[in-house]
């Protein structure tokens, strides 16, 4: 597959990269977008002077190269990830992976802290008033998973799979959040974290969307 | 139902033996059975001995010399008495009798002695012990009067040694000129006297010249009890004290294995317990030549053929042997097999030209074709139509009328199981071919009649030959029970234990604790919910031949078999068959799947505080072919029917992706309906296709989280759960 700027697929080199640096990373000026909104992306960590490869979507094919930290990109509706690389004098030296999530009732992010155990937080957000929030994490397999916060959900933890539930209503901009630690089965293990958030508004109807943010752990 | 008649009845002798019971008093003595009167006098017992002590000796006019006389004397009293009166002996010799006693009634005692003990030290009079003995010098007698004896008793005189004494002699009867019995000096006489009168016997046997290993009938219908009624015969046959065998009916059968002679022996037990005993000597020739006749049908329809067959079992040589047989006129022979003789036809006759050797065998089997119908105008069907014949030998001389099968009913169409058991079935590799009737066909019904019966049960399409009849499923057993038992279907099934036969329910509702549905359809609009599978267990503790099924399940209701285990399944009825034996702890298993109509009209149910659904019934019976069992099927009955949903049921089926009932979902709360639960539960929503408020409260809100974090399926309760007023309701 050929890519728009003529050079090696970004995914390749993120993957080759993965576990080597783990200096940079991609923060949005808005973690739970509304979809058509223009966010800037920054690149924090990256040396200066060094090439940033920029791929909206997490297809493997960079859009932009930018010199510096900061670009904009408007979200889409629903899930995108976006995938920045740092080249310096033409060798990868270090990458960073976000998921951009864009509803416009409801809004999840994950956070991570971390390599051993990794602290995850998963914030989940209203955006318009909403009914019986939740949550389901898949537990990477080989992982552990132990709930350290459940910010008062209901929650059912198996082997491969965290669920809670908040018996309650939230309004707009009011959020719940809970965190647990993720074990690795051997040191220097990798793994994709995967979620999603669910509702329901208010209004009616239900409302599932994944869970943004860290999707690569550590 | 059985059409063939033995010509044993018809061709039986009759010998009759009557006892004529005159009064209420009898003298038996081994096979001599004879009711008596007491001689009636108008002098006292005592005066009637007339005992003169000078001479030691009796004036009583009945004494005879050499003889023991015995007599019951009733006197004018009303008293009765028994006499013993040795008579006078001819020689030079002394003479003596001693007799051992037994029965005297209480109060009884020698009013006369013959003579007195102080007087002669030879004679005992020991009614305690037992023991009678005289000794009289010549041209004396001895003797003694016996009494009061009452109405009801019974002596036993045992002769001992006797000297001087040719015989004993009962009299009885007019007292001028008495009847006598003559008894003999061995055997026990029993005297005795009672209020009722004793059955009198009348035995008649058939043949009257049986030989050894033929079948004999012993007829003792004829006696009768002339106040009361006869509630026993007791057979003693070969005459040995023994009683073989007890009944209540008056006619039974037996076979001697050997031949000889014999003293039958029938006691006759009236309903206060008087018995006769009656003696018939029977001589049972040691000849055993059986000739006996089978008929491969019981009954044949005009123009059809039948096959009989011939057997005749020696058990010494003949020579010189011949059959012969008469068959109704008009009906066309053809001889089979002639087993050895040769035939003739114009007169129906086999003449064996060799030895027939014992220990051997010979069979003659020809057919026989029934005139058709045409040529039986004038004669109204069912008529039956009978063969005779008689087997002569010349060394030894015998003549034996051929046994076993001799009649054939001719009718217009077969019964069921005659039908079955003659069919030749269709071949269905070929096309056009269809089930036929062979009479010449043995009565045993086989496997693939037998299966070819069950189709015809399962299609009810009429069985060929019988004027349009089907086979319903009691039919069905008793053909699996006479195929399994390898019996033709013109004799008894084998006598098999009877079995306890078990038969349990299990419903399957679509939603466990709900019952059926009505009123859901799925996307596409089918009706769901509406179906629910039973599961019907059938074991027995020992074999039965044949089980049927027969449920009864609510008009309109559709069935479909999903496990039939060796059933088949008729439709129609609902009924299950199976053809075969189900073995002694054996469990068969039939599952089907009832649909209810989606149209049916649910009434409300009571509001009560629990869910009590509306229901129907289902009701079945099992029964068996051999033994003959019947059982109701236990376990479930009943069935729930509801056009809404609990709550918590609605939940467990609630499709969050469509955001609607599927009811193909399972018992058991997933994640994503918790949350639908709490949003209906926050926002005090209904949640749609449920009865009543249908909401999710707030008990109802803990519980479903309960059981979501539990796994606990919403029938069943959860861990450490009180057990709720409502269940069993």
């Amino acid at each position: 597959m050929l890519h728009k700027l003529g050079i090696v697929p970004l995914a390749l080199l993120a993957y080759a990269v993965w576990g080597l640096a783990g200096g940079v990373d991609i923060v949005p000026s808005d973690l739970t977008p509304l979809p058509g909104t223009e966010l800037t992306l920054r690149a924090e960590g990256a040396p200066s002077g060094a090439s940033l490869y920029w791929d909206f979507g997490g297809d493997g094919i960079v859009d932009l190269v930018s010199q510096g930290p900061e670009v904009t990109y408007t979200a889409r509706a629903g899930c995108q990830e976006v995938v920045v690389q740092v080249v310096q004098e033409g060798v990868a030296i270090d990458s960073a992976r976000l998921a951009i999530v864009a509803d416009e009732r409801l809004g999840a992010f994950r956070i991570v802290k971390g390599c051993d155990p990794i602290e995850v937080t998963i914030i989940v957000r209203a955006k318009a008033h909403i009914v019986a929030p939740g949550i389901e994490e898949s537990i990477p397999p080989g992982w552990t998973m132990e709930l350290i916060d459940d910010g008062g959900a209901f929650y059912k933890l198996k082997s491969d799979t965290l669920q809670a539930v908040w018996p309650l209503e939230l309004w707009t901009r009011c959020e719940v959040s809970l965190r647990y630690l993720l074990y690795p089965p051997a040191p220097g293990a990798v793994a994709r974290l995967h979620g999603s958030a669910s509702a329901y508004a208010a209004e009616g109807g239900r409302i599932e969307i994944r869970i943004g943010g860290s999707v690569i752990v550590p | 139902m059985v059409r063939k008649i033995s010509l044993w009845a018809l061709a039986a002798v009759l010998t009759a033996l009557p006892l004529y019971a005159q009064g209420y008093f009898s003298v038996k003595q081994g096979a001599v059975q004879v009711a008596i009167e007491p001689l009636v006098g108008t002098v006292s017992a005592e005066e009637f001995y007339g005992y003169d002590a000078a001479q030691a000796s009796t004036t009583c006019p009945l004494a005879e010399p050499g003889v023991t006389v015995m007599f019951l004397y009733r006197d004018p009293a009303e008293q009765l008495y028994l006499f013993i009166i040795h008579g006078q002996a001819g020689g030079p010799d002394n003479s003596s009798a001693q007799f051992s006693i037994q029965g005297v009634p209480p109060g009884a005692d020698f009013i006369v002695q013959d003579d007195p003990v102080g007087w002669d030290p030879n004679d005992i009079y020991d009614i305690v012990g037992g023991q009678l003995a005289w000794v009289w010098a010549p041209a004396r007698t001895d003797g003694g009067v016996l009494g009061p004896l009452g109405t009801e008793f019974k002596l036993t005189l045992t002769p001992g040694i006797m000297t001087g004494i040719q015989k004993v002699v009962f009299k009885y009867g007019d007292i001028a000129s008495p009847q006598s019995v003559e008894l003999n000096l061995t055997d026990p006489i029993e005297i005795q006297g009672m209020k009722g009168q004793p059955p009198v016997a009348s035995l008649v046997v058939t043949p009257t010249e049986p030989r050894a290993r033929q079948e004999i009938t012993f007829d003792a219908s004829g006696s009768y009890d002339p106040d009361g009624q006869i509630v026993e015969y007791r057979w003693d046959f070969d005459g040995d004290g023994v009683v073989d065998l007890s009944s209540t009916e008056p006619v039974v059968r037996y076979t001697y294995s050997s031949g000889g002679s014999y003293d039958v022996q029938l006691t006759l037990v009236d309903d206060v317990g008087i018995t006769t005993t009656h003696t018939y000597p029977l001589y049972v020739s040691t000849v055993t030549v059986i000739v006996t006749r089978s008929i491969s049908t019981t009954t044949a329809m005009p123009g059809y053929t039948f096959r009989v067959t011939v057997r005749i079992h020696t058990d010494q040589d003949l020579v010189g042997a011949g059959l012969e047989e008469d068959i109704p006129a008009g009906w066309e022979i053809t001889p089979v097999e002639n087993g050895g003789a040769v035939f003739k036809r114009p007169t129906i006759q086999w003449v064996f030209l060799d030895v027939i050797r014992a220990g051997t065998d010979r069979v003659i089997t020809y057919d026989l074709t029934v005139p058709k119908s045409e040529l039986l105008d004038t004669i109204r069907l069912p008529q039956p139509f009978c063969i005779s014949g008689v087997f002569q030998v010349k060394v030894p001389d015998i003549v034996v009328d051929v046994g076993g099968e001799s009649c054939v009913v001719v009718d217009d169409c077969l019964s069921v199981l005659e039908a079955i058991t003659h069919m030749v079935v269709a071949d269905p590799n070929t096309p056009g071919s269809q089930d036929k009737i062979d009479l010449r066909l043995s009565e045993t019904i086989t496997a693939a009649q037998l299966a070819r019966a069950g189709e015809l049960w399962r299609t009810e399409r009429p069985v060929i030959g019988t004027c349009g009849e089907r086979i319903d499923l009691e039919t069905l057993k008793l053909a699996v029970a006479y195929a399994k038992a390898c019996v033709p279907i013109d004799r008894p099934l084998p006598d098999m234990p009877m079995a306890n036969v078990s038969a349990h329910r299990t419903i399957r509702a679509p939603i466990p604790c709900e019952g059926v549905v009505i009123g859901f359809y799925d996307p596409q609009g089918q009706p769901l919910g509406n179906k629910f599978t039973v599961k019907v267990e059938i074991s027995t503790d020992k074999d039965v031949l044949g089980v049927g099924l027969d449920e009864d399940l609510p008009v309109g209701w559709r069935v479909t078999p999903i496990e039939n285990d060796g059933f088949i399944y008729k439709a129609s009825d609902n009924q299950w068959a199976l053809l075969d034996t189900l073995g002694a702890g054996e469990t068969r298993e039939i599952i089907y799947e009832v649909e209810v109509p989606p149209t049916t009209t649910i009434e409300a149910p009571p509001p009560d505080g629990c869910l009590v659904l509306a229901s129907e019934m289902i009701a079945g019976r099992v029964d068996t072919g051999h033994p003959c069992v019947e059982t109701e099927v236990a376990g479930q009955n009943r069935v729930d029917l509801t056009d809404c949903l609990s709550v918590i049921t609605a939940i467990s089926r609630w499709d969050v992706t469509r955001d609607a009932i599927n009811l193909s979902l399972s018992d058991k709360i997933t994640f994503q309906q918790v949350q639908r639960a709490i949003a209906f539960w926050l926002q005090d929503e209904v949640v749609p296709r449920t009865c009543g408020a249908g909401k999710v409260t707030f008990e109802l809100m803990k519980e479903i989280v309960a059981r979501w974090l539990t796994d606990t399926p919403i029938c069943e309760p959860l861990p450490g759960a009180v057990p709720d007023i409502c269940e069993g309701r």
